[in-house]
């Protein structure tokens, strides 16, 4: 971005005066041509192709300060419309775009990838070598090279996250996005020297722009405007998020720089699995640290590498019920008469908090709310029901709380009036199906098991619509499986899903009580969390409770219960259990508010 | 018009007298064809949480044969929902149909048990079961078979043929569509050996719904003699085990003729097997 405002505001100055000075060049030193010619001959092939030079037309002297500045002036009145540099950046987007599918084709062999970004380096070297900037423009060549063949090699250090996402989007459209930026600068420069864009350079840049329009469009069609009140709250909360996921993510890759290296050695010579290896040495560090005894670290390494062969730590599953009818709802509610603006400095403020409670649940609701302008930030006093308290019990199977949030300070100007409602002790269940076989079962009773039992969501965890989603699994393997065999280790783990728009805070506790009263225990001889089954406080960051890829909170394996671990071939039972969750849960709302103080109110009969 | 009336009578009388009588007693042969006991579930199609579950099934003995050692069982439910007192039950022997008892017998089992509550604002549940029946009972094989012990059949492989010689004539393979049961033979191959043997190759199909088990050789004989007899492939002794999704089997005997002439004799095999069978129910719970 630098760049192009040093190159607009060149090219404005340029064409504020350059041309003067280019065509008095031309005039002083048309003699000096052979002499550049023969210097550097590389630079006529390159814009040979998009210039009709005519053997009048000189050059600058390599001597002039302006020389750099100069070259698209070759294309003169009389010339061609594309300046030389903008069909060599041209050139390079479509070079950026084969180098793209070459990668994509040969599916990123890290070998290979490398060979091609040197080929691409190379050319976009060679290339802006010889235009304007090129300095500056150089030195982003080889940052992208660098970058480029950088992440590649990183990329499988990193854990599954956002931040990886990013720098996988960036590594793929590396060059691509190098060359729509060189091609924009060589806009600049074209459009700084006061010269025309031919219609190739037209083109292409009404192509960049309809490409950004075209991301750019849906949000301007739903309008930032309508979603700030939403939005604008929860940015900070967002970015906190993000960053916690960030440092999450450098934090599991900080030790392991030397796993890179040890791997890449192997991965070059095409020999090693990279991702093998880097998952073996995450394993010996999750069991060198968690578990003591060479023994019990010999057992964890082939546990753990069991658990990666099945699957990994891949998240809790879980969907929301539809059996369940009675749904426990909450939500900060604005009327049409809220006075979103106002004269009064510390007027009322009043929202509700409307509750539908069927189960009849008991909770409490802590109420706040904050003024912000800009960087001030002006608490209120809140008025529960028309009593200044900030908190009230909801037990009422449907319940409307009336909130008023009153300015400690005057206000004047516009403010954000930010309302929270924390939700402490919000319960939930969920539950999930499995049927216990023996491994020796006949075939076709177990196809039979399977049909009559489990469709679809039935294989999985679900629960209630409700804020929080309380996701677990447990089985053969990674526990996916809703034919449970008797004669295998039993995994077992859970999760916690964010459904609605606020932020899961905590988990209190978690109760798996349909399977401990059942007869299930942790096994503790394996490698596992030892309050699995039943815990308390569990503090919960966005990342981990985001919808799709909620986080494993425990990961464990369970003994079966006599019965079942005992059931012959002809024998199985099918089961549902029930697990309970109770958490806490954060609803915000935001509104824009202005406050014109009646004393800045100019009304007619005072102007007159 | 009496006269027309008379006649119409006649006529109708004539006509009533020509159709097709039931068929009694000793003119019904019931070891025919392949079917299978009949199980229906009568209770009622849904049930209320927390309440005392009652669920009667019935169980029709409808095969030419009696079955024995019957056990009912209930299979399925989510213990979660429900809770039976007891999954399983057995039964006297039914006897199966004959010319004492047309329809066969009919006997029905009660299941007790439970209804337990519904998850937290769920307003019902399907659950779904199966009842199961197994039974031990047999079938027997016993037509009468044109038998020779010229070897001019020797070599002769493939599709029957008639060699009529003398008596009866003479079929290498004859086909038969069952005797009665879910189990029977369906097709016999008959193979005359040197020196008056004759082997005889059976194949024996489960055609009903459900699954046998074992099948053991009880009886074989050709016009009274005795045969000695194998199953081929899962066999040990003379029993078959029949694997989850092996549907035939088959028996080669292999026995002595009283002549070298070509006539008719009979031939029985009687042959024991465990045979399970179930079928799909479903019991909505309400709240």
């Amino acid at each position: 971005m630098i760049d192009l405002f040093r190159l607009l505001k060149k090219a404005v100055i340029a064409n504020k005066q350059g041309f003067r000075e280019f065509g008095s060049e031309k005039e002083e030193k048309p003699k000096k041509e052979p002499e550049i010619k023969d210097k550097d001959p590389r630079v006529k092939n390159f814009f040979s192709v998009q210039r009709e030079k005519p053997k009048a037309e000189s050059r600058p002297s390599p001597s002039s300060p302006s020389r750099r500045f100069s070259l698209p002036s070759f294309n003169a009145p009389s010339l061609p419309k594309i300046p030389a540099a903008t069909g060599v950046y041209i050139g390079l987007i479509i070079l950026s775009i084969i180098g793209l599918i070459l990668k994509t084709y040969i599916a990123y062999h890290p070998g290979g990838s490398l060979f091609l970004s040197i080929i691409l380096g190379f050319f976009f070297f060679i290339a802006i070598h010889y235009t304007p900037e090129a300095q500056l423009k150089e030195t982003m060549v080889f940052m992208t090279f660098a970058l480029d063949t950088f992440t590649q090699f990183v990329l499988g250090l990193f854990p599954e996250s956002e931040f990886k996402n990013w720098l996988i989007t960036y590594y793929v459209f590396a060059w691509v996005i190098l060359a729509v930026v060189l091609f924009l600068t060589g806009v600049f420069d074209t459009m700084g020297a006061g010269e025309h864009l031919g219609k190739g350079g037209l083109l292409v840049l009404m192509l960049i722009i309809g490409f950004i329009l075209f991301l750019l469009f849906p949000i301007l069609v739903t309008g930032p405007v309508a979603m700030q009140d939403e939005t604008h709250a929860e940015y900070y909360g967002i970015a906190k998020a993000q960053v916690v996921k960030i440092a999450d993510s450098l934090t599991e890759t900080k030790n392991v720089w030397h796993d890179y290296f040890t791997c890449t050695f192997g991965v070059l010579g095409g020999s090693y699995k990279y991702d093998g290896c880097i998952e073996d040495k995450r394993i010996t560090r999750y069991c060198t640290n968690n578990v003591r005894g060479a023994t019990e670290q010999q057992a964890c390494f082939q546990e753990q590498k069991k658990i990666a062969l099945q699957g990994g730590a891949a998240t809790v599953e879980g969907a929301v019920s539809d059996a369940i009818k009675q749904v426990t709802k909450v939500e900060l509610k604005v009327d049409e008469f809220f006075p979103k603006k106002t004269t009064e400095p510390q007027k009322f403020y009043p929202v509700s908090l409307e509750v539908q409670n069927p189960r009849q649940q008991t909770f409490i609701a802590s109420i706040s709310c904050l003024f912000t302008q800009q960087k001030i930030n002006i608490s209120g006093k809140v008025f529960v029901n028309g009593q200044e308290q900030n908190q009230v019990q909801i037990r009422e199977k449907e319940q409307h709380v009336s909130i008023d949030c009153q300015p400690s300070a005057d206000l004047k100007g516009k403010y954000t009036l930010s309302y929270a409602a924390t939700l402490s002790g919000m319960q939930t269940f969920s539950f999930l199906k499995r049927a216990f076989i023996s491994e020796k079962i006949d075939a076709t009773l177990r196809k039979q098991i399977d049909a009559d039992n489990f469709k679809s969501k039935d294989k999985i965890s679900q629960g209630p619509a409700e804020f929080a989603l309380l996701n677990f699994k447990f089985g053969t393997g990674d526990g996916s499986a809703p034919l449970v065999l008797a004669e295998e280790p039993v995994s077992f783990s859970f999760s916690v899903a964010n459904l609605g728009s606020g932020e899961v805070l905590k988990v209190n506790s978690y109760n798996f009580y349909g399977l401990w009263e059942r007869g299930f225990s942790v096994d503790d001889e394996r490698v596992g969390d030892k309050e699995c089954l039943q815990g308390g406080e569990i503090r919960l960051i966005a990342a981990q409770t985001k919808k799709r890829e909620t986080s494993e909170l425990k990961r464990c394996y369970l003994t079966l219960p006599p019965d079942l671990a005992q059931l012959t071939e002809k024998e199985f039972k099918v089961e549902t259990f029930v697990a309970d969750l109770n958490y806490d849960y954060k609803l915000t709302k935001s509104i824009p508010i202005e406050v014109t103080p009646l004393e800045n109110v100019q009304t007619p009969e005072l102007v007159s | 018009m009496k006269k027309i009336i008379f006649s119409f009578l006649l006529i109708f009388l004539f006509i009533v007298s020509c159709g097709q009588t039931t068929e009694r007693g000793t003119n019904i042969n019931y070891k025919q064809g392949f079917t299978d006991i009949t199980i229906s579930y009568r209770g009622a199609a849904e049930e209320y949480q927390d309440q005392q579950l009652i669920l009667p099934i019935s169980v029709h003995n409808i095969l030419a044969y009696d079955i024995t050692e019957v056990e009912v069982s209930l299979r399925g439910f989510d213990n979660h929902y429900i809770e039976l007192y007891s999954d399983k039950q057995h039964l006297n022997n039914l006897e199966g149909k004959s010319i004492f008892k047309n329809d066969g017998m009919q006997e029905d089992v009660i299941f007790e048990g439970m209804v337990k509550k519904l998850l937290p604002g769920a307003a019902q549940e399907q659950e779904n079961f199966r009842t199961s029946v197994s039974y031990h009972s047999k079938v027997e094989f016993s037509p009468s078979i044109c038998v020779t012990s010229q070897s001019g059949s020797q070599g002769y492989v493939g599709a029957a043929y008639e060699a009529y010689q003398g008596a009866c004539a003479f079929q290498k393979e004859i086909s038969y569509k069952g005797q009665g049961a879910p189990l029977g033979v369906t097709n016999l191959e008959i193979i005359p050996r040197q020196g008056k043997q004759i082997e005889l190759r059976m194949t024996i199909e489960n055609k009903g719904k459900g699954k046998v088990g074992k099948i053991t050789l009880a009886t074989a004989a050709l016009g009274g003699k005795p045969l000695t007899c194998e199953f081929r492939g899962n066999s040990v002794e003379n029993s078959f085990l029949f694997e989850s999704e092996e549907k035939s089997a088959t028996l080669v005997c292999a026995g002595y003729l009283g002549s070298d002439e070509t006539y008719t004799t009979p031939l029985f095999v009687e042959l024991l097997y465990d045979y399970g069978i179930d079928q799909k129910e479903m019991l909505m719970i309400l709240k």
